[in-house]
């Protein structure tokens, strides 16, 4: 049959088309051409594309249908051997910022796998390797240390941190473990030493001593263990003068204990919560007030105005404000904005680092020390004025 | 307000633990940052797996080379990863997809595509068309609407629909392959294709007389901090492959250069030193291919101002005068005359939630936009609600008396959009249909003779008849002494400037110099550049269909 081969459309009148049939070969490369607006779009698009997504939507349920509400036939007698139809336009009409080209291309889809499966994960803040690993990687370890070094198996339990630690050697008194080593010098749980609570201790319980040997293989790994336990997963094996090495079974630095949460592939996604970084919500950019924008020229001052939204400050309320910036911070008001230093722009563009509570009495500045007036109002923080403003109009809730 | 780079993550988008994890010492996003290209070499051959992580990575690896092929065979590979979609070109967006279904191995689907080839050089056309026969050797079916020679002469299947446009059109004027449409002599695409008609090179060529325009240490994206020599009014093409920088020169350097100078827009321009020559111009208007109103109350009568003489016409026959119609009641943006129920759209709006809305024909007007009242006043029998639904050729004739409306009109039917129906809303006009209409408005302009106009591939969606049509409106702005300058790739039009700058050699890091800048003779003479070698095989073409029947 000759429709197994080629689409036939009989009869096309979709808008300027003229009644026309059409034989399209399958299997080909197929140009449709002529002068603009001749009717090539309404041919390929309009009839024989529409007719496509409506003979798709018709094979839905009706439930789907709902949705999709219903399709108009396109302006044609028949088509024959329609396959489904695929149309790969120039534009549409989403436009969605997190769109990339590796999205779209699903390159990005395997890209998260690939690091969620192979992916080294380091401490972002040493940059150090972070790696887990098990009990008998641990032991294999120890082990190829050869035999006879001797070694010194500890489990961490407080890291830099300021107190007298009492309940926790206490503690691992109780449980019967004899030596803890702490800043560095092994003593004997039973001659305790007053740590200072002021300084910062670093405490690690020795959980066992011993020579490396094939045959104490047994004993090795029983320690390991109960470091592991001990230690919330971090084991340091201590080799004296050849220095120590910290292992952990957990993801986590083991210089910065930040841990790390089993790599997934939706870490790498920045359009779920568990990948994107939580300052623009993955999106990279942040909608924010430029002060290139707002100063529209710094060779003004202030009271002339250098700043756009403001103008020339005409408002008694804005020159109380800036009379009091004046008076407290030495920002000057006559002089081009340009010359007013750091200090000043971020005074006033963003905040003054203490709060200050001003209260207007017949026009006059009253600056509130303690125990002033009772209740002052109207009160205003001075460093909020253009976030007041400007910050309302936000996406975001503010600088 | 500005979009600045969120400080957190700079421009990375995940939280720093993500960023920390590597692949080969290199972070997710550090990886997405690479062009096509880059990357496309550090999956085939640099990311060595071994052990656990091959058996893990080797599919996924596979995979992403793959998928990175595709993106390579639609030349598209001076594009980073990370590059947002919204930030591409119609053509290279269509592409990116384009590759993507490559990619999905799908069999026995009907594909069909809008000019794939819009933005490409012809030297990545070869590439673009390898891809298409690709998908159609995975038995598919292939539907292309083009206009490019080099893909219709490769299509297995022409069908050739006109002879005109508009009412003019819609029957098929010749089908068969491209060798038999060649042949057909009621074919206007035939007669292009064996060259029995062609677009002439103008005889006379403009040398530069009237200063020159010059950017001097253009330095954005790819550029190479080069030094370009735009001459004043003359028809000046900017070329070069795909990724070469045209778009980075014209548009984000110069055009926001002179924007910021002549109507202090706040865009920043990319990096330069300095623009020489500026006081020769008076100001620079970019007709772009984006639409001329996102509302679909704006259509090419409105834009064009046609319709308010036409609205006072109406209001003027006797009719209207003894009922009192003023010109206002003729509008469907205002309440009086319109269409209450639909508010004058002719259509309703439905909110689907998460689906697209859908619009449906308005009840009370069946899509007439004006009340009955409204439409009882006619002007030569017909209602103002089917004027709107003439086309310009239509209204042209219509309206013959009203020389006005006509003079109007008739600029639309010279930039070839005289099928266009007066109504049609504006979102629904394509990207080179919206930059014909403005084009049409600014040669209704009184112009002052020394404006830049600047026109990013206006080809797209023009037949080879329409290009002809175009180049007479532009060569109608040259004429008056204003500058225009077209970023093109069609060889047509690259061939009837009188200045050419390819830019290139090629795309992507490898391009953003000046191959070559002269008279269309010197471009053809230059061994160094693709766009040369191009013209000279297209006349060499030429030359032998003109010596073989």
């Amino acid at each position: 049959m000759a429709s197994n081969r080629a689409i036939v459309v009989k009869g096309a009148r979709e808008h300027n088309l003229k009644n026309i049939d059409v034989t399209i070969p399958r299997d080909k490369l197929v140009v449709v051409t002529g002068l603009s607006g001749s009717g090539k779009s309404s041919l390929a698009f309009d009839t024989i594309y529409a007719e496509g997504q409506r003979r798709y939507v018709e094979s839905l349920s009706a439930y789907a249908r709902q949705f999709l509400g219903v399709m108009e036939k396109p302006d044609v007698d028949a088509i024959e051997g329609l396959s489904p139809a695929i149309s790969i336009e120039q534009r549409k009409a989403a436009r969605n910022p997190r769109s990339t080209v590796a999205t779209v291309t699903e390159i990005y889809d395997y890209l998260r796998v690939l690091f969620a499966r192979i992916g080294i994960p380091h401490c972002y803040k040493c940059g150090r390797l972070i790696a887990s690993q098990t009990v008998s990687q641990i032991v294999d370890a120890v082990l190829s240390l050869g035999e006879g070094a001797r070694v010194q198996i500890l489990a961490p339990l407080i890291r830099g941190r300021k107190g007298e630690h009492l309940r926790v050697l206490r503690l691992a008194k109780s449980r019967g473990y004899v030596r803890a080593r702490i800043d560095g010098k092994v003593i004997d749980l039973d001659e305790l030493p007053a740590l200072d609570k002021k300084k910062a201790h670093t405490i690690e319980l020795v959980i066992d001593r011993l020579v490396v040997k094939n045959k104490a293989k047994r004993r090795l790994a029983d320690s390991i263990e109960t470091a592991l336990r001990e230690g919330d997963g971090v084991i340091i094996i201590d080799r004296g003068q050849a220095g120590e090495q910290v292992y952990s079974e957990h993801c986590a630095c083991i210089e910065c204990g930040i841990s790390y949460e089993e790599l997934s592939p939706r870490m790498f996604s920045f359009n779920s919560p568990y990948g994107a970084c939580p300052t623009c919500g993955g999106l990279g950019t942040r909608l924010e007030i430029d002060p290139q924008l707002l100063i529209v020229n710094s060779e003004l001052s202030i009271l002339e105005g250098a700043i756009g939204p403001w103008g020339e400050p005409t408002s008694r309320w804005l020159l109380t404000q800036l009379e009091m910036l004046q008076e407290r911070h030495g920002v000057d008001l006559d002089a081009p904005y340009g010359s007013l230093g750091e200090d000043a722009e971020r005074i006033l563009l963003y905040e003054q680092s203490q709060r200050v509570e001003l209260c207007l009495e017949r026009g006059a500045v009253v600056t509130k020390g303690d125990g002033g007036l009772k209740e002052p109002s109207p009160c205003l923080c001075v460093g909020t004025v253009i976030h007041n403003r400007i910050g309302s109009v936000m996406i975001s809730s503010g600088t | 307000m500005s979009i600045l780079t969120c400080p957190a993550c700079r421009g990375a988008r995940l939280r720093k633990e993500s960023l920390s994890v590597r692949v080969c010492g290199l972070s997710i996003s550090e990886l997405v940052s690479m062009s096509v290209k880059r990357a496309h070499a550090f999956f085939s051959s640099e990311l060595e797996l071994n052990g656990r992580e091959k058996v893990i990575g080797e599919q996924v690896k596979a995979e992403i080379s793959a998928r990175l092929g595709f993106l390579v065979d639609v030349g598209l590979d001076y594009l980073t990863l990370d590059r947002s979609t919204d930030s591409l070109s119609g053509g290279e967006e269509q592409r990116v997809r384009l590759a993507t279904q490559i990619g999905s191995g799908l069999t026995g689907v009907l594909y069909i595509l809008d000019e794939p080839s819009i933005g490409l050089h012809q030297r990545d056309n070869r590439r673009l068309l390898d891809t298409l026969t690709r998908l159609r050797d995975l038995a598919n079916t292939v539907v292309v609407v083009e206009h490019d020679r080099q893909i219709i002469s490769a299509a297995d299947h022409v069908i050739d629909l006109g002879p005109g446009a508009g009412e003019l059109g819609g029957h098929v004027v010749a089908t068969g392959t491209p060798a038999e449409i060649a042949e057909e002599n009621g074919s206007l695409t035939g007669a292009y294709l064996a060259r029995r008609r062609s677009i002439e090179t103008p005889g006379r060529l403009r040398r530069p007389k009237k200063g020159w325009l010059v950017v001097t240490g253009a330095a954005a994206n790819n550029l190479k901090s080069i030094d370009v020599h735009i001459p004043l009014g003359l028809f000046v093409c900017v070329t070069g492959v795909s990724g070469s920088g045209k778009s980075t020169l014209v548009n984000d350097i110069l055009y926001r250069a002179l924007a910021q100078r002549f109507y202090r827009s706040r865009r920043p321009p990319g990096a330069y030193d300095q623009i020489l020559g500026v006081e020769e111009i008076d100001k620079v208007i970019n007709i772009d291919q984006s639409p001329i109103g996102r509302t679909p109350r704006s259509n090419p009568a409105t834009y064009t101002g046609s319709f308010s003489y036409i609205r006072e016409l109406f209001a003027s026959v006797p009719e209207s005068r003894v009922r009192g119609y003023r010109p206002r009641r003729f509008s469907f943006n205002l309440k009086g005359g319109r269409c209450e129920a639909c508010a004058g759209d002719g259509i309703i709006k439905i909110e689907m939630h998460f689906l697209p809305d859908v619009y449906v024909l308005c009840e009370l007007c069946k899509g007439k936009r004006f009340n009955r009242e409204t439409l009882e006043i006619t002007y030569k029998g017909k209602t103002i609600s089917d004027v709107l639904e003439m086309t310009a050729d239509e209204a042209m004739r219509f309206f013959g008396a009203v020389p006005k409306i006509k003079r109007k009109l008739k600029l639309l039917a010279d930039v070839g959009l005289g099928y266009i129906k007066l109504g049609q809303p504006a979102p629904t006009l394509s990207g080179g249909e919206a930059q014909r209409i403005k084009l049409a408005k600014e040669l209704s302009k009184v112009g002052t003779g020394s404006t830049l106009y600047i026109l990013d591939e206006p080809t797209t969606g023009l037949h080879f008849e329409d290009v002809k049509m175009l180049l007479r409106v532009l060569d109608r702005l040259v004429a008056k002494g204003n500058t225009v300058l077209v970023i093109e790739h069609n060889l047509d039009v690259i061939k009837c400037a009188d200045w050419v700058i390819d830019l290139g050699p090629e795309g992507g890091d490898d391009g953003g110099d000046i191959v070559v800048a002269g008279p269309p003779q010197e471009i053809e003479e230059s061994t160094t550049s693709y766009t040369g070698a191009y013209l000279r095989r297209d006349r060499e073409e030429e030359r032998l269909s003109m010596a073989s029947p």
